[in-house]
């Protein structure tokens, strides 16, 4: 999906608007960025207590992965 | 008799339904995701799973076709500017109570949560979360404190009783405005001597209610079992044999006299005593008990059966039994003999007659 930004946090907020259901599987209910979600942004991964205030460059590329988990 | 069960297991949801060749796997739902407990409300026939995704959180899932379809419906949740910024981590355990559609649901950490439109919205219980002997709930099975038994009266849908490992019996007779600790007669084996009558630490593994005598309680707790005649006002120990550690309890739905507890070695080994899966039962009123072998594993079983692995059904005759290590056995003469499934199942968190 192609969303404005000037945030992950932001970014993710657009696209929580035009799906709903995401949101509670990428944040927890205080907001917070899921224990066992990472994210990547422009092929760097974010430590999960910084991600969602890092800036996007226009053209930025995110990705919401799975971290490992369980077995 | 009940002739489907619901199995919720670390990799999914197994409904079991009895055929001429036994209780065998009619269906089975959310392949490889956990499920941490299912309801059947017998009010409109629905059943819910929730689910505890390891990336995604804890969500729930509803049925009203028996299983063929599910929706997702709304997760419980702790509201925002909640004291203390909780996060819901599981549901633990989900009860029908009110009106048809209001289903309550009982989390990790221990909120209790209210849904009045079959789990499409959920409310918190403030009250209790709000309770100021909150600060003295402590994990008990997991890190945090949580709520594993709601029991809504029959008679009253406002006279609602819960009990949190570790933090006590609570009880409100106002639909939970005021909540009260009913925790008299029981003892924590595991505190400070100084500590060791304290309401709000105690650790009730596990309580049931007979339906037809809603004032008789039992409690499966972390160092005895317990009975109450009189609505958890005043609880007194039984004395099983083989053992009184343990997690689940059943009550009889029709005599208040009998229930099934399946004991334990001990808290700091969580497996059968001599590797032998029994049930203790009571007729009685926790006088005396019988221990229950016939068909269960009577030697090299590691098999422990969590909180919620045990049910009796509506009649008293069947019961089913599921284990961490995946053994699933039911009763169709009130435990004198068990049948096991010849499925090999995941590690089972809990199990119900639906």
């Amino acid at each position: 999906m192609e969303v404005d930004g000037a945030t992950i946090g932001d970014a993710l907020v657009s696209i929580f608007l035009k799906c709903p259901q995401a949101r509670g599987y990428v944040l927890d209910e205080q907001g917070v960025l899921r224990k066992h979600v990472c994210i990547f942004l422009d092929g760097e991964r974010l430590a999960n207590d910084v991600a969602l205030a890092a800036p996007l460059r226009k053209t930025s590329e995110i990705y919401v992965m799975q971290a490992l988990s369980g077995g | 008799m009940a002739d489907r069960a619901l199995v919720s297991t670390r990799k999914g949801l197994f409904v079991f339904r009895l055929t001429k060749q036994g209780w065998t796997i009619a269906s089975s739902h959310f392949g490889g995701t956990p499920v941490t407990i299912a309801l059947h409300d017998a009010r409109d026939r629905a059943i819910y799973a929730a689910l505890n995704h390891g990336h995604f959180g804890p969500k729930l899932h509803r049925s009203d076709d028996g299983g063929a379809n599910w929706v997702e419906v709304a997760t419980p949740a702790f509201p925002p500017g909640c004291e203390a910024n909780p996060t819901l981590k599981q549901v633990w355990s989900l009860a029908a109570g009110g009106q048809p559609g209001t289903i309550l649901a009982g989390g990790i950490p221990a909120g209790l949560f209210r849904s009045d439109d079959k789990g499409a919205s959920w409310k918190l219980v403030d009250a209790l979360w709000n309770v100021p002997e909150r600060a003295c709930w402590f994990g008990g099975g997991y890190d945090e404190a949580g709520v594993h038994s709601i029991l809504s009266d029959p008679r009253d849908a406002k006279h609602i009783t819960v009990a949190i490992s570790c933090g006590g019996v609570w009880e409100t007779k106002d639909a939970g405005a005021k909540w009260h600790l009913r925790t008299e007669g029981l003892y924590a084996a595991y505190m400070p001597p100084e500590q060791k009558f304290d309401s709000a630490i105690q650790d009730p593994h596990r309580m049931a209610q007979c339906g037809a005598d809603p004032d008789v309680l039992w409690i499966q707790h972390h160092n005895g079992m317990f009975r109450s005649v009189n609505g958890g006002a005043q609880w007194s120990e039984l004395s099983p044999p083989v053992s009184k550690f343990g997690f689940a309890v059943a009550a009889h739905p029709n005599d208040a006299g009998t229930a099934w507890f399946v004991p334990a070695l001990s808290d700091e080994r969580r497996e059968p005593v001599d590797g032998r899966v029994v049930v203790n039962r009571t007729h009685d009123g926790g006088k005396s008990f019988e221990t229950l072998t016939q068909g269960l594993p009577s030697e090299d079983a590691y098999d422990l059966v969590y909180r919620h692995g045990l049910d009796v059904d509506e009649s008293g005759q069947r019961l089913v039994m599921g284990s961490t290590t995946g053994g699933l056995w039911f009763s169709s003469d009130s435990g004198d003999s068990w049948n096991i499934s010849q499925a090999r199942l995941p590690p089972i968190y809990a199990v119900t007659f639906a």
